[in-house]
């Protein structure tokens, strides 16, 4: 016991977070993950969209959403819909709210999933039963969205997404968004801004989610090494006693990680509606009002 | 409880092997390949994909359909306030006629009875002085009489003295003149 918590300690941290494949190059522990969310998503959202679809029963019933589970992805949903997409896209959200909607919910069912420790307990049985699940029987699990290829393709296929609508719904417009508004003599100047502009979004999403999924879990392991450090490298009363001191620490930033996990799918979809929303509505001072929006949205996923 | 300790016992079991795993070296927090990018979007648009003929659908639909119908019941409700107002106003405005219609109507029978009383009275008046004065001309006309009857008696009975005094008989056309002279001096006194 004591050896192997030295051994914990003295590992480090950000081996805990790093993907491994063990079945070829494709089946990783996160696209393991990714599959057991897709599962998840699927199995919350489809049965409680069941229960929000009117009834036929033609009563005021009807129309009301039955039971928690339908109540909780409803409220979830309208909020989304109502409080944060309408402001941006007017009478358009309907239109792209599904994809929306699956970008919060899917990041979601991911971060929480990254918050179970299934990696560990799958170690724990393949150790027990004497087999080796995963790479070299560390077992399978993690947090699809700390990983950056993951937040890369999900940054990618709402970039296309976003730049596909805006490019279908108004070619033109699209490529006058490029200019900024600006006078012709400026746009030397600013069309490759825009440009770079363009491609950064992507970046900024895919970034911003693996690095605050990744961060979080990296602080999570670091705390759980020091709490073994402190018991077995000090030992006695002292040690076991400071040792509480980090354990309350990993509470601490469990229960952050878990707000964390809510934030940061907020902040991907809610980016991504903003972006859309800059490319497929039009109207008086777009610029200045999107602009001052996005700044004011980037200083709060910053300040996570 | 029971079930902690099973999950307990299992991370332990795990922490060798884990350990193991991190003493192997080379954590690179960007590890991974483009496939699992690929199979990344493919899981999402699959999710998507299931979602939006599955979920998104019907929840749209329920939400615009209990939108809808809420929009409409207000509407609704704004259409019956509207009416209601309408028709308050309306039954305020009868009111008010009616008010206007009665306290003419007062006014009307007030100065009807006003003028019934007055004419009543004026014809009580009228049939007070008409009695008042045929009770008079009754009354003058009684004492007229009775005066009458007074002086024919009293001539008679001035007669009959007379003639006892005189100690003979007076014809009737003596008595007729002295009565009459009688009543001459009578009325002339009087």
């Amino acid at each position: 016991m004591i050896d192997f918590a030295l051994t914990l300690a003295a590992a480090n941290p950000v081996d805990h977070v790093v993907d491994k494949p063990f079945i070829g190059w494709l089946i990783s522990n996160v696209t393991v993950m990714l599959v057991l969310s897709a599962i998840v998503t699927i199995a919350l959202i489809v049965p409680a969209a069941k229960r929000i679809a009117s009834g036929k029963s033609g009563t005021l019933d009807d129309l009301l959403a039955k039971g928690t589970l339908a109540n909780l992805v409803e409220a979830v949903c309208l909020y989304l819909r109502d409080a944060v997409f309408r402001p941006v896209l007017h009478e358009e959200t309907d239109k792209y709210v599904p994809m929306l909607w699956t970008f919060f919910w899917f990041i979601l069912i991911n971060n929480l999933l990254g918050l179970v420790p299934i990696l560990d307990i799958t170690a724990g049985i393949g150790a027990i039963m004497g087999v080796e699940i995963g790479h070299h029987g560390h077992g399978v699990g993690g947090t699809a969205t700390q990983s950056i290829w993951v937040t890369s393709a999900l940054a990618a296929v709402s970039f296309l997404w976003f730049n596909f609508q805006a490019i279908r719904k108004d070619p033109i417009g699209f490529l006058k968004h490029l200019t900024a508004g600006a006078p012709p003599y400026m746009w030397p100047i600013m069309v490759p801004v825009e440009i770079i502009g363009t491609f950064v979004k992507p970046v900024a999403l895919a970034l911003r989610l693996f690095a605050n999924m990744t961060g979080g879990h990296i602080i999570v392991a670091t705390l759980l090494g020091f709490v073994v450090s402190l018991a077995t490298a000090l030992g006695g009363v002292a040690g076991h006693g400071m040792a509480v001191i980090p354990l309350l620490g990993v509470v601490a930033i469990y229960f952050l990680e878990i707000m964390v996990a809510f934030i940061q799918a907020y902040i991907f979809t809610f980016l991504t509606c903003l972006f859309l929303g800059q490319l497929v509505v039009h109207h008086h001072d777009e610029h200045h009002e999107e602009h001052e929006a996005e700044h004011g949205a980037e200083a709060h996923s910053h300040a996570h | 409880m029971k079930y902690l300790a099973s999950v307990g016992t299992i991370l332990l079991s795990a922490a060798p092997v884990l350990a193991a795993a991190a003493e192997e070296g080379g954590a690179n927090p960007f590890a991974g390949t483009i496939y699992q990018a690929i199979a990344a979007a493919l899981i999402f648009l699959i999710v998507f994909a299931v979602l939006k003929v599955k979920a998104w659908g019907p929840i749209l639909k329920g939400l615009q359909e209990r939108e809808n119908r809420i929009r409409k019941d207000l509407q609704e409700a704004e259409a019956a306030s509207k009416q209601a107002k309408a028709m308050l106003a309306d039954y305020e405005q009868r009111l008010a006629a009616a008010n206007e219609e009665a306290r003419k109507v007062i006014e009307q029978g007030k100065a009807d009875a006003q003028r019934l009383a007055q004419s009543l009275r004026d014809q009580a008046q009228a049939e007070i002085t008409q009695m008042r004065e045929r009770a008079q001309a009754e009354i003058r006309a009684a004492r007229e009489q009775a005066l009458t009857e007074i002086y024919e008696k009293t001539a008679v009975l001035a007669t009959q003295v007379a003639g006892r005094i005189l100690q003979r008989e007076i014809n009737p056309d003596d008595q007729r003149e002295l009565v009459e002279r009688s009543l001459m001096e009578l009325s002339r006194n009087n």
